[in-house]
C-alpha cells in the first residue's frame, strides 16, 4: 500500500506516535486516550473519534462530549 | 450483522472490508448509531487484548459531506500509527495491573492509608482508613482534610525536588 506524505502529514505523524506511546506522561489514563484519540484524529483528518480501552475502573468507551450520545448508543449495540 | 474483523485478522481497516455495506443499512448498528449520527465513513485501529473482552481501539469517523473518503490513505496512515497504540495500549494495562497490585498490598496494611493523585483525586481508600471513615460522623471532612495535607505535602516534595535538579545541574556545569 502506497501511503503519500505532507510535511504537515509528517508532524502530525510524529505528533500522534509521540502521544500514543507515552500513556504515563499524562496525569491520568484519560488524558492519555483524550490526546491520542485528537492527535490520531488529526493525523487522518477526521470530524469526530472514539477510543475503546478495556481496563477495570476505567469507561470502555471515551469520546468528546458532544458525541456522548452517539457513544451511548453504540455501546448499547 | 456479523462483524468479519477477527476472522480476517484485520487490525486496521474501513468498516466496507467488515461490514456488508450492502445489508449495512438494515442493521441496528446502522440504524440506532451510524444513521442518527450522520456517520459517511469509519476507519479503525483495533486490536485485542485478552480473550473474551472488548478489544482496545481507536474508531475514526467523518460526518460532514464534504470531508473525503479515508480511502486507502487513511488505512496506510492508521496502519503506520499501529505499533506505537499496541505500545501505548499495552503500557496502560500494565499501569492498571500495577494499581491493582498496589491497592492489594496497601489493603493489607494495619495503618488506613489512602492513595491520591498527584492532582489531588483519590484512587484508593484502604480497608483500614475505609472503616475508620465509615465510624466517623464528620468522614466527608477528615476525608477533605486529608487530601489537603497530602496535596501540601506533595507541593513541598516537589519543591525541594525542583531545588535539588537545579544544584545538580550546577554542580554538573563547574566553571560556568
Amino acid at each position: 500500500m502506497k501511503v503519500t506524505l505532507s510535511e504537515a502529514d509528517f508532524v502530525r505523524l510524529e505528533s500522534a506516535m509521540r502521544t500514543l506511546l507515552s500513556p504515563m506522561a499524562f496525569e491520568t489514563i484519560d488524558r492519555w486516550r483524550t490526546a491520542s484519540r485528537r492527535a490520531v484524529q488529526a493525523v487522518v483528518q477526521a470530524d469526530t473519534a472514539i477510543s475503546m480501552l478495556p481496563c477495570d475502573g476505567e469507561p470502555l468507551l471515551e469520546c468528546d462530549t458532544d458525541d456522548a450520545q452517539a457513544v451511548a448508543a453504540y455501546a448499547a449495540y | 450483522m456479523r462483524v468479519r474483523r477477527r476472522e480476517l485478522g484485520l487490525e486496521v481497516f474501513n468498516w466496507g472490508e467488515v461490514y456488508d455495506l450492502r445489508a449495512l443499512p438494515k442493521t441496528e448498528i446502522y440504524n440506532d448509531f451510524s444513521r442518527p449520527y450522520g456517520l459517511l465513513d469509519a476507519t479503525a485501529i483495533v486490536i485485542d487484548v485478552e480473550p473474551g473482552k472488548a478489544p482496545a481501539g481507536l474508531f475514526v469517523y467523518r460526518n460532514r459531506e464534504q470531508s473525503p473518503l479515508f480511502g486507502t490513505q487513511g488505512i496506510g496512515l492508521l496502519r503506520l500509527l499501529l505499533p506505537a497504540f499496541r505500545a501505548g495500549v499495552e503500557s496502560c494495562r500494565s499501569a492498571f495491573r500495577l494499581r491493582e497490585q498496589l491497592s492489594h498490598h496497601v489493603d493489607r496494611l494495619s495503618d488506613g492509608v489512602m492513595l491520591i493523585y498527584a492532582r489531588g483525586d483519590v484512587l484508593h481508600d484502604n480497608t483500614v482508613l475505609s472503616d475508620m471513615l465509615a465510624a466517623d460522623p464528620e468522614s466527608g471532612r477528615l476525608r477533605q482534610e486529608l487530601v489537603r495535607i497530602a496535596m501540601v505535602v506533595a507541593a513541598q516534595c516537589e519543591h525541594r525536588g525542583v531545588r535539588h535538579k537545579r544544584r545538580d545541574s550546577v554542580q554538573h556545569h563547574p566553571g560556568r
